[in-house]
């Protein structure tokens, strides 16, 4: 049996997903976290594209003003030898999960190119003003140069908890 | 048409800097994720189509350290505006400064040059 990779618990967190405490979160990243300036860069947005999935679209909210709502959630950063890991955890419908999962699992066979081209197609044939522009996963895959992991897990009939994670390698080194 | 300016306050680092000036100099900088980003960016898109049309030079600087995805839709809407803007004889600059230490920015901006049609300078800065 291998051994367990050496790793450090960065930030964990597990609350409602406003923009304020993302601010907060994003800052953390930017200024406390000692990384390859590239790294850090990548992990800055590759933060940002996945929390914010889950302030406009996980199921359990927390009710803001008369105006609206925001996701809850969790996420975790992890430090490997290697690579960062982020994960993020929010519940969805089951239905949603699975057209999700499709979604990455579709995402994940493309290279790079087709990822370009797939936010381009999205991007324009996305008429929709509503917050997310849908395209933040495909994003999230151009910037890590790695494959999404994802998994749902059934919390009843109708609801479950979606993770999505990315590992962001420490060694980027610009073309 | 007057101008518009807003800088970046600390406490919403979410809505970027702006500098829309009639004299022909636009300016967006720092870093946008804002939760509504149509709400925020409406006015600054109907200012450059009434600046269009106008007819006079434009210079727009784009200085943006972040954007969501989000944000990106309605950069190409802008771009857009630019565009038709242009393709009326107007007198368009579109300059792209970004970081060394991010090659992805470098990638965006291409990825907008190719979807819009439309000719944007890219400027590494040391900034």
């Amino acid at each position: 049996m291998k051994g367990k990779e050496k790793q450090n618990s960065l930030i964990t967190f597990e609350g409602a997903f406003s923009i304020n405490t993302l601010s907060f979160f994003g800052n953390y990243i930017k200024n406390i976290l000692v990384l390859n300036s590239i790294t850090k860069n990548k992990l800055y947005k590759i933060f940002f594209e996945l929390s914010q999935n889950i302030a406009y679209y996980s199921l359990e909210r927390q009710v803001i003003d008369s105006s609206g709502s925001v996701g809850i959630g969790s996420f975790a950063l992890r430090e490997f030898e290697t690579y960062i890991l982020i994960e993020t955890f929010n519940s969805v419908t089951k239905k949603e999960g699975k057209v999700i999962v499709d979604y990455c699992r579709e995402i994940n066979k493309f290279t790079s190119r087709q990822l370009r081209d797939l936010k381009a197609c999205k991007r324009r044939h996305n008429e929709s003003k509503e917050a997310g522009a849908h395209i933040g996963l495909v994003q999230v895959c151009i910037y890590s140069l790695n494959q999404l992991e994802y998994s749902l897990k059934s919390i009843n009939s109708n609801k479950a908890t979606l993770k999505l994670a990315c590992k962001i390698n420490k060694n980027y080194k610009i073309k | 048409m007057e101008n518009i300016i807003l800088h970046i306050n600390p406490d919403t680092p979410y809505f970027p800097g702006i500098l829309f000036d009639t004299n022909g100099t636009c300016e967006l900088y720092g870093e946008s994720y804002m939760e509504e980003p149509y709400k925020f960016y409406s006015p600054l898109l109907d200012w450059l189509k009434d600046f269009g049309n106008e007819k006079k030079p434009l210079i727009f600087n784009f200085k943006l350290s972040y954007f969501n995805t989000s944000t990106s839709r309605i950069i190409i809407e802008l771009l857009e505006i630019l565009k038709v803007s242009k393709s009326k004889g107007g007198d368009i600059t579109i300059n792209w400064y970004y970081s060394a230490d991010d090659p992805d920015m470098k990638d965006e901006i291409q990825d907008f040059i190719e979807e819009v049609g439309i000719e944007i300078i890219i400027i590494e800065s040391n900034k």
